[in-house]
């Protein structure tokens, strides 16, 4: 007698895991090895918004490079108002909404871990210039 | 002319390589998965803001009614804790992980004491400090974490330029 194995439900869950894997697996962290986020016992989620990004290389706005550094260090020629980057503000100004809540429009810092206060202060003042009043600085969760 | 004979409706398909690459790519993504919460410290900065900066004189007038935390490349200075400023050295070589960030919690814990009704401490960085360690001092001046027990300390920490050069100096 010839015994029937129907695996069909079986196959079935073994897709739609996979699938559910494959489409919530995040690669981000894993390719961009360039951004080191240091760790913060904080455990608000990041909220959506405005995101500027700052590592040794460059600063970043909407993915694109504005401000090229060197080693974490300000290039002799680079652009500067004051302490601030002047690229940094005319990239950030039309990313600000002028009816943001609460107090103000917020910017999301993805800031490296290496990158010193002396670029990222420089990254805080252009915001500031550019009408930014609050920051939220992104950290990997230690929870 | 013999005609061609064809697969007959409902023939068996041979699943089985299907199944295997499945159940092995299930482990593989699992294993290769890094379940990351990428978290936010909310940071208030609009002294950075020429316009808006208080000051040296304002915050001499201030200075006692504040708490100011600078991080030199040789630990944390703390003042508003007491008479005296309070030092906190790192230990060598003082990369971001020899800070004292445990003393300077317990510096805020006595600090947020003597000052019930701040919620604004300022902190002045060196330059060269990394921003991993103003994440270190932000955990640290925010909440207390005593096992399961939070205790919340200073909500609104004010970041100023300078350690050396600004007003926290003298």
């Amino acid at each position: 007698m010839e015994s029937t194995l129907i695996i069909t439900s079986m196959v079935d869950m073994f897709t739609l895991v996979l699938l559910f894997l494959l489409v919530f697996y995040d690669p981000s962290f894993q390719t961009d090895t360039a951004l080191e986020l240091p760790q913060s016992a904080a455990d608000a989620a990041v909220e959506k918004g405005p995101r500027i990004r700052v590592l040794p290389s460059g600063v970043e706005v909407d993915g694109r490079v504005v401000v090229q550094l060197e080693s974490g260090t300000i290039p002799a020629q680079t652009v500067m108002r004051g302490k601030a980057f002047a690229d940094v503000i005319d990239a950030l100004v039309p990313l600000r909404s002028p009816d943001a809540p609460g107090d103000g429009p917020s910017l999301v810092v993805e800031c490296d871990r290496r990158v010193s206060w002396t670029v990222l202060g420089s990254v805080l003042e252009s915001a500031a210039e550019a009408g930014f009043a609050r920051y939220r600085f992104a950290a990997v969760g230690t929870d | 002319m013999r005609r061609r004979e064809r697969n007959p409706v409902g023939a068996n398909i041979d699943l089985t390589p299907v199944l295997s690459t499945i159940v092995h790519i299930i482990p593989i993504v699992l294993i290769a998965v890094r379940f990351v919460t990428v978290v936010q410290q909310p940071i208030d900065a609009r002294p950075l803001h020429a316009s808006e900066a208080p000051s040296r004189e304002v915050l001499e007038v201030q200075e006692h009614e504040r708490v100011v935390i600078r991080i030199l490349d040789s630990g944390f200075r703390v003042r508003g804790v007491g008479a005296a400023e309070t030092q906190l050295p790192c230990r060598a070589p003082c990369a971001p992980a020899d800070y004292d960030y445990l003393a300077l919690s317990d510096a805020m814990v006595s600090a947020r004491t003597q000052h019930p009704a701040e919620t604004q401490v300022v902190v002045a960085p060196d330059p060269a400090v990394p921003y991993e360690t103003l994440m270190g001092v932000f955990d640290a001046v925010t909440l207390r974490r005593d096992g399961k027990v939070l205790r919340p300390l200073f909500a609104q920490p004010v970041l100023v330029n300078g350690a050396d050069d600004g007003p926290a100096s003298r």
